[in-house]
């Protein structure tokens, strides 16, 4: 598959990447985090060079400052919510601020449970909370709904923005749904076969839903 | 009734399947996460003994290993360890012929591991030997028993081989091996004694496998 992209996200936002199936937009996302190698180009956050083809640079994923959400399997199934959070914690111990955010997320109750003892929208908010003990700087997210019903989706998304606000957060999304991107995103870059085309959801989607 | 076969038998069997857990883990990490593409060969060649005849096995064992060879002479003469008619011999034997068993399992149980999972232990800042350790081998526990048990059993069950190596020597004489010989000495009752025994600890086993097999199924499901 061949991708020709070039972006570039604001700060502090939720930017949407979205397109239809296989355009690219999952690829581009695991470019940024470092799982998948472009074969030309550049990739930069805030003046600092995480991959050039020109200069050789690859920077290793984890010093990369970012948190990674998939769209499943995220959770270590053998740990405890407590241990998948401990794990993802420098010192091995969660931090008083993401306890706060447990707490704040009504989550406190699941920390003894394991992954395959939560519903899938539990599963996603934790998975979230974990991205987060790293203490990213940007946080991006993989169609982090498309297994969740409606409802669920809402609750995440308004807990995102929740996350997002509270941390003045660069996120950036990936999802084919448009409901959500309208909900959720203040900016889209909006993958067709002809190009890019960046704007606010308003200005790159027809909103039929 | 000489239980010494038994002992032997038991014997080789655990520390065959105690040996080959501590090279099949970091041999199966391997097999399984690298992406170098002669890795096919080595991994072809660890299946060899599946389908090897065990004198096939045994031949070139003795061949290369054997009093008559350079590394056979060497071991003798530094170590004092002779590999022919040995319990050295037949467990090192047993290591060669048992390893697609050990191997295999363990190598589809780390392939088996979501991508995702894998993925995500890069995020965290930890070592491969940290993912292994916290992460990689207790996701993969089923599959670990698995090659422990099928080594077990298949060690258990071998006889061309240790005879081949190791005789009918006091300390190389497996049950498999004892039932021949009492065959060969017309002695039945005894030798239906060692099969019967033989049979039931096969059973056990298998019933064990299977069981971990069913269970195995329904988690992933």
């Amino acid at each position: 598959m061949e991708i020709a992209c070039s972006a570039s996200f604001q700060p502090a936002m939720t930017t949407a990447l979205y397109g239809k199936s296989g355009v690219g937009k999952s690829t581009i996302l695991r470019m940024i985090a470092g799982f998948e190698r472009p074969d030309t180009g550049t990739i930069s956050y805030n003046g600092t060079t995480w991959f050039s083809s020109e200069q050789g640079i690859n920077l290793p994923i984890s010093e990369r400052k970012l948190g990674f959400v998939f769209q499943d399997y995220n959770l270590f199934p053998t740990m405890t919510v407590e241990g998948n959070l401990n794990y993802a914690t420098a010192g091995g111990v969660i931090a008083p601020d993401i306890r706060q955010l447990v707490d704040s997320l009504k989550l406190t109750s699941l920390l003894n449970s394991y992954p395959n003892q939560l519903s899938g929208g539990q599963r996603q908010r934790i998975a979230i909370v974990r991205a987060l003990c790293q203490k990213p700087e940007l946080l991006l997210l993989d169609e982090p709904f498309s297994a969740l019903d409606d409802d669920a989706i809402s609750e995440l998304i308004t807990e995102i923005q929740f996350i997002q606000k509270s941390l003045n957060m660069m996120i950036i999304v990936v999802s084919h749904r448009k409901d959500v991107i309208f909900e959720m995103a203040e900016q889209v870059v909006h993958l067709k076969d002809g190009g890019v085309v960046f704007g606010t959801p308003a200005e790159t989607l027809t909103r039929t839903f | 009734m000489d239980y010494t076969p038994f002992l032997i038998t038991l014997k080789l069997a655990f520390s065959t399947a105690l040996f080959l857990l501590i090279i099949a883990v970091p041999i199966s990490y391997f097999l399984a996460f690298s992406k170098w593409k002669g890795k096919i060969i080595v991994e072809s060649l660890l299946m060899l003994p599946i389908i090897l005849p065990p004198t096939v096995l045994g031949f070139y064992f003795l061949t290369f290993l054997g009093p008559e060879s350079s590394i056979g002479q060497f071991f003798n003469d530094v170590f004092g360890i002779s590999f022919a008619f040995s319990f050295e011999g037949i467990l090192l034997g047993s290591i060669i012929y048992c390893t697609p068993f050990m191997i295999t399992p363990i190598t589809n149980g780390f392939r088996g591991i979501p991508r995702n999972i894998v993925e995500s232990t890069y995020l965290f800042k930890k070592s491969r030997l940290n993912a292994l350790w916290y992460v990689f081998l207790p996701s993969i526990k089923r599959s670990i028993w698995s090659g422990i048990l099928l080594t077990f059993a298949h060690t258990i069950g071998e006889f061309g081989i240790v005879l081949m190596i190791g005789g009918k020597m006091q300390e190389t004489k497996v049950a498999s091996v004892a039932i021949y010989d009492e065959m060969n000495n017309l002695n039945y009752n005894a030798a239906n004694q060692y099969a019967l025994i033989l049979l039931s600890i096969s059973f056990v086993l298998i019933l064990l496998l299977t069981f971990l097999t069913q269970k195995n199924r329904s988690d992933v499901a």
